[in-house]
């Protein structure tokens, strides 16, 4: 199997570890009790991660050893952010939708967050005006009767400052 | 047997039967709502409960707490939503099968292996309440804490093909468990300033993120929830009820796990403070250590959906149990469930069985009646419900992020569990990415709660004394099954590779015999 070196996931052990700095900072001075659990799994996790970074060096060092010996096809180059952006450009424009509601369902109410969110994902997920406005109008209507009138759940309104 | 058999006549009632049927089918139907769950309904319905009549209102109650049980399978193996949290463990075997196109195969299973865990769960109950209900004030906090302890050496079953990041899913999610206010002095820790989080990371938002959201990217990914094109096609073939019962019939050739997981679901909920998600992440890992296939379980096993689905439903018989005859609820549904019999006048305690045993049996026979026509309904209504996997992207893409963000929303009326949801959305992005164990991650979560305070409860009623986990006799059974548990694995696995090597050996003798003799 072909691999390419990657060590993108030593930032994700970068950022667990930046995590247990914080939390470590903010137990300092507080009674065993309630600090000893939590330092007993940061040093088990620090301990575990560092055989996990020795793993994904190994296996970027070998990749690269593959690359470079030319006994297999040298890959086209893919690395980079635009490049990632690229190949994740589905996952990153839903992402940032959720995150959108979130900011905004407090102002536009919860029926009209609904109805563009759900407009904006089918639309991109189907290229189709005509259809991702049917889905939005199903959607929205049928949550909103089944959480709001059915079940009676309090969702934010429109806000309106006047 | 008088009690049983008028118990039986109650039941007869047209308006018992209706309110019966009702219970059975909005409790399915929320049961497979992912962001709705048991407490949810329960507690829209103690608002009418009131006003109805004693008996009636408490068969509706048992009725919508059975049944919302055997309803969140259903988006847990169809889109990897686990449509209530105890139905994580769904996920693990029944997506798989429904990517490879057997999804109807998988409904089927899973509606059999509830059929028994509830129908064994409730025929325990019958037999067993009156005296089990004595032994589950046994369990104190050192038993607790062992039985935690237990549930992670469940970790070996979910940890996938990388051991080591496995574990540190299973720290992580131990250190995840660890947010929230101290449970002894009280103070915050990484809360980040956040009022949603002093009682930890809640639930339903972290489940929606981790496996709603984070599965809505892979599927977007894919295009499709089914892999390739071939298992497409045959999914959107096999939606006859031939499917569903052949995979009805898969689950009862794995009879020893269905009983094992009705039995040990049956105990779990019984111990008050533990619930379903524990008793079929437990019975998940003790079936793959039986197993003579452990290496396929994660892609699609049947043993392995069996085990859970069994156990997660025998568990609701089982804290009805310790319910009604001590009073304690186990869980916030069994809150409800004990409201609605105050509301009538049914005081649970001690005196429950011999005041009510009438009502008690009813309760129990419901809870067989319900785990029968659960069942079967699904079967039949599982053909329709697996043409979900065969919408476009577009389409279900949008509902199931519509799901989940509103979802997420209702549990505290919070926006901030939104935030929770994305953020851990985006956890789960990575931890696909890299390998990382996510049912082993979600187990940290649910265990970390228990295992620490109830290791400090411990040394503080025993004055700092540490033999109290190596002295009580229960910890020392739980003792002897995390040794088992740990070992046997290993044992076979040399056993295997030990008769793998003698036969390759006595192979290679006769191939030189033969080559001396010609």
């Amino acid at each position: 199997m072909k691999k390419k070196a990657d060590y993108s996931e030593l930032a994700f052990l970068g950022a667990i570890l930046a995590y247990e700095v914080y939390y470590a900072f903010t137990l300092r001075g507080v009674n065993y009790k309630a600090s000893l659990w939590p330092f007993i799994l940061m040093g088990l996790t620090s301990i575990i991660m560092i055989f996990v970074a020795a793993d994904v060096i190994r296996t970027a060092k070998n990749a690269k050893a593959e690359e470079t010996s030319g006994e297999q096809e040298a890959l086209p180059s893919q690395t980079g952010l635009k490049a990632f952006i690229k190949k994740n450009q589905k996952v990153i424009v839903i992402f940032v939708a959720l995150l959108l509601y979130a900011i905004l369902i407090d102002y536009l109410g919860y029926i009209i967050c609904n109805f563009i969110f759900a407009l904006g994902i089918s639309y991109y997920l189907g290229r189709n005006i005509k259809k991702a406005v049917l889905v939005a109008i199903v959607v929205t209507v049928a949550f909103w009767l089944g959480f709001d009138v059915a079940l009676g759940v309090r969702f934010p309104k429109l806000y309106w400052p006047f | 047997m008088n009690e049983f058999m008028q118990g039986l006549q109650m039941l007869m009632d047209p308006q018992i039967i209706l309110y019966i049927f009702i219970g059975l089918l909005v409790g399915l139907f929320i049961g497979a709502v992912p962001g709705l769950n048991d407490t949810n309904i329960l507690t829209l319905f103690l608002t009418i409960v009131p006003f109805m009549e004693p008996f009636p209102a408490v068969m509706l109650m048992t009725s919508l707490f059975v049944a919302s049980q055997t309803g969140g399978s259903i988006p847990a193996i169809l889109v990897n939503i686990p449509g209530t949290p105890s139905t994580a463990a769904s996920t693990f075997e029944g997506f798989p099968l429904t990517r490879k196109g057997l999804g109807a195969q998988a409904l089927g299973c899973s509606f059999g292996s509830s059929l028994l865990g509830t129908c064994g769960g409730g025929i325990l109950a019958l037999i067993f309440a009156p005296i089990i209900g004595r032994y589950a004030l046994v369990f104190g906090p050192p038993e607790m804490f062992m039985l935690a302890l237990f549930g992670m050496t469940c970790v070996a079953a979910l940890a996938g093909k990388s051991v080591k990041r496995g574990l540190l899913s299973a720290v992580l999610g131990l250190l995840v468990g660890t947010i929230g206010v101290d449970y002894f002095i009280g103070i915050s820790r990484s809360t980040f300033g956040i009022i949603n989080l002093y009682s930890g990371v809640p639930d339903i938002p972290l489940l929606l993120g981790l496996f709603g959201v984070g599965e809505l990217y892979n599927m977007v990914m894919r295009n499709a929830v089914v892999d390739n094109k071939s298992a497409r096609e045959e999914a959107a073939k096999r939606t006859s009820i031939s499917g569903q019962l052949e995979g009805f019939r898969a689950a009862f050739k794995n009879v020893g796990t269905m009983v094992m997981s009705t039995v040990i679901g049956f105990v779990i909920g019984v111990i008050p403070g533990t619930g379903a998600t524990i008793a079929s992440y437990t019975c998940y890992g003790m079936a793959r250590t039986k197993s003579k296939e452990p290496e396929k379980f994660g892609t699609g096993h049947y043993d392995g959906l069996v085990a859970t689905d069994t156990a997660n439903n025998s568990c609701v018989p089982g804290s009805i149990v310790t319910a009604l005859t001590l009073g304690i609820p186990g869980s916030g549904t069994t809150v409800l469930f004990l409201s609605a019999l105050l509301m009538h006048n049914f005081v649970p305690g001690p005196t429950f069985f011999s005041q009510h045993l009438v009502e008690a049996n009813c309760i129990f026979i419901i809870v067989v009646i319900i785990g029968i026509f659960a069942s079967l309904f699904g079967i039949f209504a599982a053909k329709y419900l697996v043409k979900v996997v065969t919408l476009p992207t577009y389409i279900l893409g949008t509902a199931i992020a519509e799901f989940c963000l509103t979802g997420s929303f209702i549990c505290a009326n919070k926006i901030t569990d939104i935030y929770i949801m994305v953020f851990f959305s985006l956890i789960s992005i990575f931890m696909r990415k890299f390998g990382y164990s996510m049912p082993a991650f979600l187990l940290g979560i649910i265990l970390g709660p228990i295992i620490e305070p109830n290791f400090w409860r411990a040394l503080a009623i025993t004055n700092n004394n540490y033999s109290i986990f190596f002295t009580r006799p229960i910890c020392i059974f739980l003792w002897i099954l995390i040794v088992v548990t740990l070992l046997v694995p290993r044992f076979m696995e040399a056993r295997q590779k030990k008769i793998a090597k003698n036969s390759q050996q006595a192979k290679e003798a006769e191939i030189l015999a033969d080559a001396e003799e010609n």
